[in-house]
């Protein structure tokens, strides 16, 4: 095996068996990077802790089981664990060829969900139902297209050109659209956010770049319009660029929103005090998407620092295997990952507190939901995997 | 990568700051608006009474029902059983049990119901219906002083009469409940929680006399009726004190029902209502000229019964060959002509002052509300003729309360002293607060106070004013006939018939002032004359004032019987 680095040489010039294969006969197991997996676990069990307490009042209220969403979500972090598990046993770059066979499924599933086997919630069609489960394809399809993507520039070796661009917009594109159809233009940006910093990691040039956000603002405007994003669409993703927002107009969400992490003041008022916004429930789906409403409220500035804390580690990890990777597939899907995660608690945690328009991104790990959990358990995964075979 | 990841999580963190320490103040005054929900409970209001204490507007405790549309569980049942009970439509009840709006949280089903009904409410015991003491106004006297007591309507929102002008007094502090509330509007089981229990409203003692007042009324209502006249007014004060012992309309309402009455009938047209005085208003004149020194009581002029002056020829009512008159003459037989002749020997700014000073042109200042100022031209847009035509009581429009002032002020010695309604109020603890003492002044000496008074008593006792005359007391008084000025200008063939007088001439106790709204016949002499002699008639016996002026006669009478019985001796 090659002996790579300063390191490597100078273990080599002083004599004996090179490092890397010193390293290589040992098993994975031995390179885990377990700071990875403690901070999932402390996420996962700080989310259940904020479902629980974020629900327990209101299901008592309506006489139902107040444990019942805890219940769940520790039901859906095992299913994540038993996930993580499968997904950091064989070799990821397994992946590369099963790449099509994920991409294909995910995209098939998407195509279901838009027809009458879709779940119709709120008048955007997003869930499969099972029967005793929903899954919601489109948190599948995140972790699936960073895959597909991550295989198809991998074998471009960093030379990439306007073809492998237009390849590559072409795979997300088919997903991403199916998404928007449904709709869901939220996750619909975490498409965009991830094919960019793919394309960056892949070897895509500056120029590349002017290109795309040039021809992005066309289709932007152009999808305007022609009708194609509707202007209620428009109006939440413009509402919180306003310098004077009207509470009365800025939406009953995003009023109580803040009010609900304004509340939280410094310590916070605890968990499942008394008659606080989130125990009151005055901010709606506050278990899913609103989670860090009453994050805010109830452990106040420094438990959200303290997340925030968590989320910022968990994205260094990822970036630094990104750059430990020993090949450029495992680097994109690890900087994938970084940057699916970085859009998504940065737009979560943003839109409650009006600084990013209100769209249907749920908080890894800490909102409600087993897709959400079982697709970012997977991903944890593949950054396992990545670190644990840097050296084979 | 790194870069923009710490650029993203310092702008959440810097974000985070602001919003839960910069403006963590600002948003939880926010929640508290929202959560805090404020009821109010009107306090009992106070009780008027008469001087004597007789209760003339009560505040009666009645249950008022009410729904909470999202605590009603079965709107359908509950809509049913109410319907058994009070006397409402089953749909009208259900569209109120089912919240006329969507979110309503409050819904009113029966305001102010008697507490047998109230009971009965209670033991159907419907879900998400409650009840709430609310007290209801009351006027046991009907249509007694109906223009001065006003009427409130149920919310005390919209008012009239004494109790628009003392409602700080009668309303007393609402209590005061503030509850937090969820999104749903349920009040909060361990939230703070204030409450203020009303403080009820204070009594008050009105200067009216019940009885006298109820004489009054019956009185002009029979004058009113008796003479085919449109509507009346009569008042009755106490000369010295300015309090008002009764003030009688026609028509009148019955403030229990006020909604339903004719707003012509709510009218206290004492206040409200200007008229043109005509001869009534002559003892202005004449109290200026004595004052002033132009004339005397014996002075004379020598009247026609036609003057022409500038544009415009005036008649006395009664043709008559010129004559000399003296000032009590011309008073005494109301001749316009004479009065014309004083007022131009006044001349113009001392009769515009002296208007003024008896307080024309302005309210009188009665405690009670949306008195009328009357119509007095500014002197720097008389006419010709308004020298004239005002010593007569003509281009002037007075109050009647005006008017009753101004014959106070001669029978108060010259003092003119502001009208009041408002004897006293009573505190919580029961204890009374006379009101204050009412402005006054002096604007004429007691020696012209007295001479006008003897002229007055003149044309009681051989004037106009014969009709007058209360038997066993001196009056002094004066008939006013004045025509309506219509609306396009100029003078139609309608009058007001009007009389103001006080009694006992010597020291006088009352002032009583009739005024009819086109009497049949037209003569003020004739109607509002016999109206006043009644009502003074029953007044001063009724105020125990001793009878003076013929019990000499009297007493004659009695030994002159008591001779006849005697047994004659020789």
């Amino acid at each position: 095996m090659r002996a790579d680095g300063l390191f490597g040489q100078a273990v080599d010039r002083i004599g004996g068996e090179p490092i890397s294969s010193r390293m290589a006969r040992k098993a994975p197991i031995r390179h885990l990077d377990p700071s990875l997996l403690l901070v999932t676990l402390v996420l996962s069990v700080f989310g259940a802790v904020m479902v629980f307490s974020a629900t327990a009042s209101k299901q008592e209220e309506a006489g139902l089981d107040p444990g019942l969403f805890l219940k769940r979500q520790i039901a859906y972090a095992v299913g994540g664990a038993i996930a993580l598990l499968v997904f950091s046993l064989f070799d990821y770059r397994h992946l590369k060829s099963l790449s099509v066979v994920l991409y294909g499924g995910t995209v098939a599933t998407l195509g279901l969900v838009l027809t009458g086997l879709g779940e119709v919630v709120g008048g955007a069609r997003r869930w499969i139902d099972f029967g005793f489960f929903q899954i919601q394809p489109s948190e599948f399809a995140k972790v699936a297209v960073i895959v597909a993507v991550a295989a198809f520039l991998a074998e471009r070796k960093g030379d990439i050109g306007g073809k492998d661009i237009l390849a590559t917009l072409g795979i997300v594109a088919l997903p991403a659209v199916l998404i928007f159809l449904e709709p869901d233009l939220g996750t619909m940006m975490v498409f965009v956010a991830l094919t960019a910093v793919l394309l960056m990691l892949g070897g895509a040039r500056l120029r590349h770049f002017l290109i795309l956000g040039a021809v992005g603002i066309v289709v932007v405007i152009g999808a305007v319009k022609m009708g194609v994003i509707r202007d209620y669409q428009i109006e939440r993703v413009t509402a919180f660029m306003d310098p004077n927002p009207d509470p009365q107009s800025e939406g009953y969400n995003l009023t109580q929103s803040k009010i609900a992490i304004a509340s939280g003041g410094l310590r916070g008022k605890g968990l499942q005090a008394d008659n606080t916004q989130t125990t009151l429930d005055f901010v709606p789906e506050q278990q899913t998407d609103f989670i860090f409403t009453a994050v805010g409220e109830q452990v106040g500035f420094l438990g959200c620092s303290f997340l925030l804390g968590l989320f910022a580690f968990l994205i260094w990890r990822a970036l630094r295997i990104a750059m430990m990777s020993r090949d450029l597939f495992g680097t994109l899907i690890a900087g994938g990952i970084a940057a699916y995660w970085a859009f998504q608690v940065f737009v979560n945690v943003g839109m409650t507190m009006g600084i990013m328009p209100i769209t249907g991104i749920p908080l890894p790990f800490i909102s409600f939901g087993g897709s959400a959990m079982l697709t970012n358990f997977v991903a944890v995964a593949l950054l396992l995997n990545i670190h644990m075979r840097r050296f084979l | 990568m790194f870069f923009l990841t710490i650029l993203l999580f310092g702008g959440m963190l810097a974000r985070l700051f602001v919003l839960q320490i910069v403006e963590a103040p600002e948003y939880a005054k926010l929640a508290a608006d929202q959560r805090e929900r404020d009821i109010t409970f009107a306090a009992r209001r106070g009780t008027i009474f008469d001087r004597g204490g007789d209760p003339l507007a009560i505040s009666v405790d009645l249950k008022t029902i009410f729904a909470d549309p999202a605590h009603v569980t079965d709107a359908l049942d509950g809509a049913r059983k109410l319907a058994g009970v009070l006397d409402l439509k089953e749909s009208e009840l259900l569209e109120k049990l089912q919240g006329s709006a969507p979110g309503s949280r409050f819904e009113y089903i029966a305001r102010q119901v008697s507490p047998s009904v109230a009971r009965k409410v209670r033991q159907l015991d419907v879900s998400g219906v409650y009840m709430r003491d609310e007290s209801k106004r009351y006027y046991p006297g009907g249509r007694l002083a109906s223009h001065v007591l006003g009427f409130v309507n149920i919310d005390q929102t919209v008012r009239a009469g004494i109790e628009a002008q003392y409602q700080e007094i009668l309303e007393g502090k609402p209590g005061r409940m503030t509850l937090e509330q969820d999104p749903m509007g349920r009040a909060l089981p361990q939230a703070e929680f204030t409450y203020e229990p009303p403080a009820p409203g204070r009594s008050l003692f009105l200067t009216i006399d019940k009885e006298l007042q109820y004489f009054t009324e019956l009185t002009l209502a029979d004058a009113v009726k008796r003479y085919s006249a449109d509507a009346g007014t009569a008042i009755v004060m106490r000369p010295g004190t300015g309090e008002i012992l009764a003030m009688a309309n026609a028509p009148d309402f019955d403030p229990n029902t006020y909604s339903v009455s004719e707003p012509e009938a709510q009218r206290n047209r004492a206040l409200t209502d200007m008229y043109e005085p005509g001869s009534a208003f002559k003892i202005v004149t004449m109290a200026a000229a004595l004052e002033e020194g132009v004339v005397t009581p014996d002075s004379t002029f020598t009247v026609p019964d036609a003057f022409q002056y500038y544009d415009r020829v005036f008649n006395d009512s009664h043709s008559h060959p010129t004559e000399t008159m003296s000032v009590a003459r011309i008073l005494r037989d109301s001749s316009n002509v004479g009065t014309i002749k004083v007022g131009l020997e006044l001349g113009a700014d001392k009769l515009d002052e002296w208007i003024k000073r008896f307080g024309f042109g302005q309210e009188t200042g009665l405690d009670f509300p949306a008195e009328a100022p009357g119509i007095m031209l500014p002197r720097k847009l008389w006419s010709g003729t308004t020298v004239a035509t005002l010593p007569i009581g003509q281009g002037i429009a007075v109050t009647p309360m005006q008017m009753a002032t101004a014959y106070a002020t001669v029978a108060n010695g010259g003092v003119w002293v502001e009208p009041k309604l408002l004897h006293s109020t009573m505190d919580e603890s029961g204890k009374m607060h006379p009101a204050s003492r009412p402005a006054s002044r002096r604007i004429f000496s007691q020696r012209t106070a007295r001479q006008l008074s003897k002229m007055l008593q003149e044309v009681v006792s051989s004037g106009t004013g014969l009709e007058a005359q209360v038997p066993g007391y001196k009056v002094a008084g004066k008939t006013g006939t004045a025509q309506k000025p219509l609306s396009t200008g100029g003078y139609g063939r309608s009058y007001i018939g009007s009389f103001a007088g006080f009694a006992p001439v010597k020291d006088p106790q009352i002032v009583v002032l009739v005024v009819l709204d086109e009497p049949k016949p037209i003569w003020g002499g004739a109607t509002a004359a016999p109206t006043f002699k009644t009502i003074a008639e029953f007044a001063l016996r009724y105020l125990g004032v001793a009878p003076q002026g013929n019990a000499e006669r009297a007493a004659e009478v009695i030994e002159t019987e008591q001779a006849e019985s005697l047994p004659v001796y020789d």
